[in-house]
């Protein structure tokens, strides 16, 4: 391998990262507020991509309509998932919701799978026109200059709207202390309502914005979220700074390892390398996570 | 009755039970037959899945992972070193065990949601590394497995080569039995309801917590292993990454803390798409490779389902409800002074169902 390979890897696994650092944010904002890891995020990323993809080529609406259609979608999916499913379950123990979103992940990929046809490939709408720009070594597609943009400013946006704004703050004291929060007056249910449509949002935002990228099938997209997963542990599954940091060294480090070792599977290798450090390291922010509420 | 009475009766049923097992194939058609054989196959698989997710209260993802492993590694050690396929049998057991206590390791550090993750992710690279391996599967075709003999017996009839996979079935469960009744049971069930409370009280977690990985993964090898000498062929289509979940989330609505469950749910794996490709409309609406994504699909609903309204799945709360129905009668036929009165506190039914409505898996 040349060492001038490098830096042209570097900058696809930068582009690779944002696309994972898009699916993390999702996951920590649902986990941030509710405590849920959503197994289904993938699955509400891939469906809502494929709505998309139904508006916008098969029924050849606008492709920006086709877009927010989507969305909206994904939003009254995220709130129903909560308010019939997850909300009966208020006061039960965190694993018996994680296991309905492993229910919920079960049934969008096979309605899917039954309505578009599981390994049929699919021509995805692009949001983003054609077209390259040039940089040492490697040309950047604007849809990848799109998706690194929009993940750094969604990061950056959550992160601030989790600071500063009036629902961020309660969103964070729902997570602390659900109880505690209602006797404030914080209206629990809407803050969980709120943080499962957040999240939906934002999966179907980055399932519609990386269906050019990867193979739109309701596999694919479902299964990028592993990578998400592995970069939102890193981050506790809280921070999104973190996790958005995890998410690039992910990529870079699964691209230019590429360029050193040809082998199949090698980034779901470190996929699993990832969260097993993230997971084990000594005062590693999930393990305080996890031991303060016993799941 | 009296106790010794009372064994003796469980004996004669447990025998009779065991007899009409055996005998089931007579009364089945030759593709009846292989359904039933699969039905074996998956239920022998489901045993090792309560093991972990059942006993241990930790959900795993990658249960039909380690049976293409097992089947893998039986078909490629047939055509690579030219064993005999129970050697390979017991080859891919023990490499099965192996994997597990491999596989195992994280969970020392990390339980609960946590470790569903890293158990999708171990299916990942199992996916993507571990079976696109040439020496392993043969490639993307993959592996062709020659169904197995035994001198004297006609392995390649389906009726016959259930019997083998009866004994196994029968065999796992023992296992599966004594494991949850006697102390390695007894301790399982304290590392579920807190592990960090059962090693201050001084009980090993690192060998039981392996033990029960190791134990699971070497089932469900030896279920995928004689499951590819019954399908004749193994290919990284027959277990999908989406199957680890349906196995998962079917156990669950049946309640993993059940030794029966897995058969009811390796009944419903097996025989749904079948019988939904003959349930109208159905058949007319949709095409077969429709049809076969229902599955998933029923048994997601029926996860949420069971989630929302009997955690600890259909199985415990029905086996519950008719042990309740029973002794009702029984004690109206006995003391005829209280008809259907209240039920003891002590009943049976009540010590299922009361504690327990927190549980996925049988974990609190």
């Amino acid at each position: 391998m040349h060492a001038d390979l490098i830096l042209p890897l570097t900058i696809v696994g930068i582009v690779t990262g944002s696309m994972y650092a898009l699916g993390a944010m999702g996951i920590v904002v649902i986990y941030k507020t509710t405590r849920v890891l959503n197994f289904a995020h993938g699955a509400i990323g891939m469906i809502s991509a494929f709505l998309a993809y139904q508006l916008g080529y098969l029924w050849s609406m606008n492709v920006g309509i086709a877009a927010l259609s989507a969305i909206a979608f994904s939003a009254l999916l995220g709130f129903s998932i909560e308010r019939f499913t997850i909300r009966p379950l208020e006061g039960k123990a965190p694993l018996i919701k994680v296991v309905v979103t492993l229910g919920w992940l079960l049934i969008i990929t096979s309605f899917a799978g039954i309505k578009w046809g599981a390994s049929a490939y699919h021509v995805p709408i692009k949001l983003v026109p054609e077209g390259t720009v040039g940089l040492p070594g490697v040309h950047i597609s604007y849809a990848d200059l799109a998706t690194l943009a929009v993940a750094g400013v969604l990061t950056a946006a959550l992160a601030t709207f989790f600071r500063l704004t009036r629902l961020g703050v309660a969103m964070r004291a729902v997570a602390d202390d659900v109880s505690s929060a209602r006797i404030l007056g914080i209206r629990v249910d809407r803050v969980n309502s709120t943080a499962w449509i957040l999240g939906s949002v934002l999966a179907a935002i980055t399932g519609i914005l990386l269906s050019p990228k990867v193979a739109l099938d309701t596999y694919s997209l479902t299964l990028l979220v592993i990578f998400s997963f592995a970069a939102a542990l890193y981050g506790g599954l809280v921070s999104l700074p973190k996790a958005f940091a995890a998410a690039m060294v992910l990529g870079v480090v699964q691209s230019v390892s590429s360029g050193f070792l040809h082998l199949a599977g090698l980034a779901d290798l470190i996929a699993l390398a990832v969260i097993i450090f993230a997971l084990v390291q000594p005062g590693s922010a999930l393990m305080r996570a996890v031991a303060k509420e016993g799941a | 009755m009296t106790a010794s009475r009372q064994k003796l009766a469980r004996l004669v049923a447990v025998a009779v039970a065991v007899a009409a097992a055996a005998l089931l194939p007579l009364l089945l058609s030759q593709y009846r037959a292989f359904t039933a054989c699969q039905v074996l196959v998956f239920a022998t698989a489901l045993m090792g899945l309560t093991l972990i997710t059942g006993m241990l209260g930790q959900p795993s993802l990658m249960h039909a992972e380690l049976m293409g492993f097992g089947g893998f590694m039986t078909g490629a050690m047939v055509a690579n070193m030219g064993i005999n396929f129970w050697l390979a049998v017991l080859l891919a057991v023990v490499a099965g065990y192996l994997v597990g206590s491999v596989v195992g390791l994280p969970a020392l550090r990390i339980r609960g949601l946590a470790l569903a993750v890293v158990t999708l992710a171990i299916a990942r690279v199992f996916d993507a590394l571990v079976f696109p391996l040439r020496w392993l599967s043969g490639g993307v075709g993959g592996r062709s497995v020659e169904r197995p003999t035994i001198p004297g017996l006609n392995l390649g009839s389906d009726r016959v080569y259930y019997e083998v996979l009866l004994v196994a079935f029968l065999v796992v469960l023992a296992v599966v039995l004594s494991v949850k009744r006697g102390r390695i049971g007894r301790v399982f069930g304290a590392i579920r309801e807190t592990d960090w409370g059962s090693a201050s009280s001084g009980v090993p977690l690192t060998r039981y917590k392996l033990l029960g990985f190791s134990l699971s993964a070497a089932i469900a090898a030896l279920a995928g292993a004689l499951g590819a000498g019954l399908d004749g062929s193994v290919t990284t289509q027959t277990y999908p990454w989406t199957k680890s979940v349906t196995l998962l989330a079917i156990l669950t609505v049946m309640g993993s803390s059940s030794v029966w469950s897995p058969l009811f749910a390796a009944i419903f794996v097996v025989l749904s798409p079948a019988g939904l490709e003959h349930l109208p409309p159905l058949p007319q609406l949709f095409s077969k490779e429709q049809i076969v994504q229902f599955v998933p699909l029923i048994s997601g609903v029926s996860l949420v389902l069971v989630m929302i309204f009997t955690p600890q799945g259909l199985v415990p709360t029905i086996g519950a409800r008719l042990r309740k129905l029973t002794s009702r009668n029984r004690s109206r036929d006995d003391v005829p002074g209280t008809p259907g009165g209240p039920a003891s506190p002590m009943e049976p039914g009540e010590a299922v169902g009361t504690p327990t409505h927190e549980r996925v898996g049988g974990r609190a």
